[in-house]
């Protein structure tokens, strides 16, 4: 019974809300609702529980680990102070302010977080870069030979230069024929892939919560 | 009424399951589909093995897909890695770790190390914090990763699930620390940071195909079948759509 209640609901969830999606009538569609509905208020529950397993395993960082021990106390001083400024900020003005001009929550999202983010997208292009001048030495093949002069070209072809015409005229065609056409397929196949271990967690034998 | 398409992805999956039962059955009376090597999986096993002899832990995120949406099912491919990961390196002193950019992904991610100690007998050795929410945002949570790769001896890195370009700032650190890697995600812009980074990329619906190669369990492999089979319906509807548009007959 340990493995078949789990399992049972699991399926029976999964080909009530999945049958919603092809055949559309309003009792499936009620249904389909309410088992969405729990799952958001689960997904909700998930955050906070989420937060605390955030503060646990940093204050273990600070307690054992001293060369992270500062940056664990960011972390955790962070992440409650912004918790306490989103929920005193939103009960003060009686509904959640995250989205509201010139709220406190708001202010810390502007300041803080978007700029971080800006400095971090700018390391990955770094990184991304010295990875390519890289690739000729680390994996020197055929395919690595294709990928550099692929990124040359379009990088190449963006500047605008009269002379580079063709290049850029070879950089759009290059975009909208081979490379749509391999991302296509590779999406088709991410695609295939989903689709089947969906199928195995509606038949119960992909079961993520066996024991 | 239902639509015409919503019949059709209805009878293909319908199609889908009833290939999968074939497949599963032929596969336990010993047939065996022919499955092209993916040097991902082929390392997996040494990489792991290696990161254990040394007394280092091996790293998995799976990046900040969750299971409540659409990047469930790359989350659950992220998982079974996780499990071949953790029932392979649970004997080693240092817990595997499991990361997550994603709250509700953290109690599977938990238990599914918890199940790999418990099934190897070493329930008391497990460690509740070897599953981490490290942040609700993507390059976030890819930058306190980096932290975790450098200050918690990780010896292997294995970054599969939902992950963007963001994945770069976490094989960088991988790369510091010139340890192995393994890269997989669902999006081209992960894939080809992985090309890029990684040692061995996994590319497309490779990193579905986890649990055929590295467990070989009948059912897996069955949905390897099944997969091909269906993307050769696909290959045909293309050419055949191709072939009547050409001829003017595209419906």
């Amino acid at each position: 019974m340990k493995y078949i209640i789990p399992a049972a609901i699991a399926i029976g969830v999964g080909i009530v809300t999945l049958i919603g999606y092809f055949i559309q009538t309003p009792e499936l569609l009620a249904i389909r609702q309410i088992l969405t509905g729990w799952a958001v208020i689960l997904g909700g529950l998930a955050v906070v529980v989420g937060l605390l397993n955030l503060i646990v395993v940093n204050f273990r960082r600070m307690r054992t680990n001293n060369k992270g021990a500062f940056y664990s106390l960011l972390t955790v001083a962070a992440a409650v102070g912004t918790f306490v400024v989103g929920s005193l900020d939103s009960l003060r003005k009686g509904s959640p302010t995250l989205y509201q001009e010139g709220s406190l929550i708001q202010l810390v999202f502007n300041g803080v977080i978007i700029p971080s983010q800006a400095a971090l997208a700018a390391l990955v292009m770094i990184f991304l870069v010295i990875a390519a001048v890289k690739l000729l030495k680390n994996k020197p093949n055929r395919w690595s030979i294709i990928f550099l002069f692929a990124l040359l070209v379009v990088l190449v072809g963006w500047i605008p230069l009269s002379f580079l015409a063709p290049l850029n005229a070879f950089r759009d065609w290059a975009i909208a024929v081979p490379v749509s056409a391999g991302a296509r397929g590779i999406l088709i196949g991410v695609a295939l892939g989903s689709v089947m271990i969906g199928l195995r967690v509606l038949t119960g034998i992909e079961r993520p919560y066996k024991d | 009424m239902p639509e015409p398409l919503s019949l059709v992805s209805l009878g293909l999956i319908i199609l889908a399951v009833l290939l999968l039962g074939a497949f599963t059955f032929f596969v336990r009376n010993g047939f065996k589909p022919p499955l092209r090597q993916i040097p991902g999986y082929e390392a997996l096993a040494r990489l792991v093995g290696q990161a254990v002899e040394s007394g280092g832990r091996v790293h998995v995120s799976v990046g900040t897909g969750g299971l409540i949406g659409e990047d469930t099912s790359t989350t659950l491919a992220g998982l079974a890695l996780l499990e071949y990961v953790s029932k392979s390196s649970s004997i080693s002193d240092l817990s595997p770790l499991g990361t997550t950019g994603n709250a509700t992904t953290l109690p599977v991610l938990t238990d599914t190390i918890r199940r790999a100690y418990v099934q190897n007998g070493l329930a008391d050795k497990f460690e509740t914090t070897a599953a981490r929410v490290i942040a609700f945002d993507a390059y976030a949570q890819a930058g306190g990763t980096t932290a975790i790769i450098i200050d918690d001896d990780v010896r292997a890195n294995v970054l599969v699930g939902v992950l963007g370009p963001e994945v770069a700032l976490m094989t960088e650190a991988g790369q510091r620390r010139r340890i192995p890697q393994v890269v997989g995600s669902d999006r081209l812009s992960g894939q080809a940071v992985g090309y890029v980074m990684a040692d061995h990329p996994l590319i497309g619906e490779e990193i579905y195909a986890s649990r055929g190669y590295l467990t070989q369990e009948p059912t897996a492999v069955a949905s390897l079948a099944t997969q091909d089979v269906l993307r050769w319906i696909i290959i045909a509807a293309i050419l055949g759509g191709s072939i009547l548009g050409i001829f003017g007959l595209n419906p």
